[in-house]
């Protein structure tokens, strides 16, 4: 019997995350990658936590994440290289780079992480992610086949959204 | 090699049993909660770390998440 006590870092992460939506850095966000991954299907070794974030619309074009390391400067959360660290967690905000992945944080779902609501993208959205060209590698196609096995996929809405960004499974 | 000298195959009974105990592995973790599979990936961290040293030096965010608070002392939470 695995028996676990709440992870305070995550959650004080996953806080960090809300308080930037509060100070309207960004308007929207959603848990990807292998944590969102890990949610859906089975925990992989994975070391930083991606944060992919709408930002207001208020900003015409995004030419640099210098507010949010602005921001984290001045709440104490260090920065290294492209990762801010958020309850000693390295966070990765990544701006929404398509139609495809905006949808995937509109459409997130809430899940209850260390009594926190928490936005983590559909595993449908995270298969077609993870099918883009530019993103498909040999370790996020073992995330496809994991998602696929074992994530519990809702198929046609799986197959809409490939069908829409016309991308195919491998 | 001869046959005397291999090591003897398993009997499928026994393969059978051994991909079972497999997947019930496998589906225990897949059932766990959100907050058990952050815990669950802060262990597999710890032990994967020290095999990715052994091959390559560690990029600057590969290590262990921390278990416990590490929150800034300015911090005032907001749900």
């Amino acid at each position: 019997m695995l028996t676990f006590g709440v992870v305070m870092s995550f959650r004080d992460a996953l806080l960090a995350i809300h308080r930037l939506r509060d100070a309207r850095l960004i308007s929207e966000y959603a848990i990807g990658g292998a944590i969102a991954v890990a949610f859906w299907s089975e925990p992989v070794p994975t070391f930083d936590l991606d944060v992919f974030a709408i930002f207001p619309t208020s900003v015409a074009r995004l030419v640099s994440l210098e507010p949010l390391y602005a921001w984290a400067s001045q709440q104490g959360y260090p920065t290294e290289s492209e990762h801010i660290i958020m309850g000693g967690i390295p966070v990765q905000l990544i701006p929404v780079h398509n139609a495809l992945a905006e949808e995937a944080v509109a459409e997130a779902v809430k899940l209850e992480i260390e009594n926190v609501a928490v936005r983590v993208m559909r595993p449908e959205h995270l298969i077609a992610l993870y099918l883009e060209p530019s993103a498909r590698t040999h370790k996020r196609l073992e995330r496809v086949a994991a998602l696929l096995e074992e994530g519990g996929i809702d198929r046609p809405l799986l197959d809409a959204i490939l069908k829409r960004y016309g991308l195919t499974l491998p | 090699m001869s046959n005397k000298d291999r090591a003897p195959n398993p009997s499928p009974d026994l393969l059978a049993a051994l991909r079972r105990g497999k997947a019930a592995l496998h589906e225990a973790h897949r059932s766990l909660s959100p907050s058990e599979k952050v815990r669950l990936v802060i262990e597999l961290q710890g032990v994967v770390l020290p095999l990715i040293a052994r091959r390559r030096p560690l990029r600057y965010y590969e290590r262990q998440w921390p278990a416990e608070n590490s929150i800034p002392s300015s911090f005032k939470p907001s749900m």
